[in-house]
């Protein structure tokens, strides 16, 4: 067996133990679809039937992404260093591959997160939606960039023994560009005139993010993941 | 000996300083074209305030690399490492205070989220998620590690929020960006603030950093 297969092999077995654990226990899943449908009902009751205009729901679409997400995102690494787990899986992986596996596991909850938010948000704002398939592109794209951003926050608030706080300090100014990249991508793509909507810097922009993001954490993460 | 040369960067700062107020209030004509032609002249302290937030974040940048190469020798790379990031904290809040009283001055608002303003808010909630990130962890060595490998992951957001940002979203008054940015400059402007102020600024910067690492070494030695 090669090297490369084994590096995938263990990046995916992370991701496999994760979701496992996840489905078993339901802690980060239960809290984030917990705190997306509680802030949508609050925002529900608040908009009382008035409708919202194109240019208030794309920045509330995020803010209820961004605080669902960062729910629940920070627990992949702090549940290993709760669990008292985090040295066995340095012995058994390879750093990179337990980012990988890490940043894969995150992609697939923040998935969850928005199959869930963006239609219950989409329902309650009655937002007309144009293009589904340009919402589709920037919610993708801004899932991506968030998980890689968040990946390695969390591994550096989960070593630092922090919570919650924590968490929202360190993650904020390292979400915040992707975020205002999104609210406009959003923005663009509910508008009804096909004008407005570039591909390349509203989707490009989101991914170019997500991807730089990830390059970085891959390079530091081996420094922060093996000290104890 | 060690005594006169840390003297001799307050004297030159000292001196550069007192020019760049003359020149500031005194030497520069007030510009014409501007709502207040006199506010103008907060440029003069305002862009080497900026300057000198980056090149704190390059400096801390820098030494965070150090602490990561070197396992064991990591102390003085990370006094100076936290050195730069705090006086990036102060010297981006003088940036966002003396940019939004030009910013009253000119557009009638203190904010107004354009771009610019965006980033410097960002570069400041970097500097100051690195000293909560440090004040939360109580062993030095894993303090090191971890905020050193904060510092370096920020330098992603803040590639991102120089070039790519204000290209993704509109501005609101790039024409007036671009005169505070350089691009309409009188000549007097330029050489007050590349004659004098830069250099002022710089000395304050690097004394600054100097007193702030020998105070970590001296308090680091007592603690032994």
């Amino acid at each position: 067996m090669t090297g490369r297969s084994m590096w995938f092999e263990q990046a995916f077995a992370v991701c496999a133990k994760d979701l496992r654990i996840e489905f078993r226990e339901r802690t980060a899943v239960s809290a984030v679809v917990l705190f997306s449908v509680t802030s949508l009902v609050v925002l529900g009751f608040a908009l009382a039937g008035n409708n919202l205009a194109r240019e208030v729901s794309a920045p509330l679409l995020w803010v209820v992404m961004f605080y669902a997400a960062f729910s629940g995102l920070a627990h992949v690494f702090t549940v290993e260093e709760d669990g008292g787990t985090s040295m066995t899986l340095q012995l058994a992986a390879d750093p990179t591959a337990v980012y990988f596996g890490k940043l894969l596991y995150n992609l697939a909850l923040l998935s969850c997160v928005a199959l869930i938010a963006v239609p219950l948000f989409l329902v309650i704002s009655a937002v007309p939606v144009p293009y589904p398939w340009k919402l589709i592109a920037v919610v993708s794209g801004g899932s991506f960039a968030l998980a890689s951003a968040a990946t390695m926050t969390g591994v550096i608030v989960a070593k630092a023994r922090g919570r919650g706080a924590l968490f929202g300090a360190l993650g904020f100014p390292m979400v915040l560009p992707l975020l205002i990249m999104a609210v406009v991508a959003t923005r663009n793509a509910l508008n009804p005139e096909s004008m407005a909507w570039e591909p390349l810097r509203d989707v490009g922009g989101l991914i170019a993010y997500g991807t730089m993001m990830g390059a970085a954490s891959f390079l530091l993460f081996p420094y922060v993941w093996e000290s104890n | 000996m060690r005594g006169t040369i840390g003297l001799h960067w307050q004297i030159a700062a000292g001196l550069f300083l007192t020019l760049t107020t003359w020149g500031g209030m005194a030497y520069v004509r007030p510009a014409m074209g501007f709502l207040y032609p006199d506010g103008a002249r907060i440029i003069i302290f305002h862009v080497p305030c900026a300057w000198i937030a980056c090149l704190a974040y390059i400096t801390a940048a820098y030494h965070a690399v150090g602490v990561l190469r070197k396992p064991r020798d990591w102390f003085r790379s990370d006094a100076s490492c936290e050195a730069a990031m705090e006086l990036g904290l102060l010297f981006s809040l003088l940036t966002t205070v003396t940019g939004s009283i030009f910013s009253r001055l000119q557009w009638g608002a203190f904010w107004s989220w354009d771009p610019r303003q965006t980033s410097i808010l960002v570069i400041m909630l970097l500097f100051a998620a690195y000293l909560v990130l440090r004040s939360a962890v109580t062993d030095p060595n894993l303090r090191a590690r971890l905020s050193a490998a904060y510092a370096l992951l920020a330098v992603v957001p803040g590639l991102f929020l120089i070039w790519v940002l204000p290209r993704i979203v509109n501005t609101l008054h790039s024409g007036a960006n671009q005169a505070v940015i350089g691009g309409g400059m009188d000549a007097q402007y330029r050489t007050v603030l590349y004659g004098l102020a830069l250099p002022g600024f710089l000395c304050i910067y690097a004394w600054l950093m100097r007193l702030r690492i020998r105070a970590a070494m001296v308090i680091a030695a007592g603690s032994n």
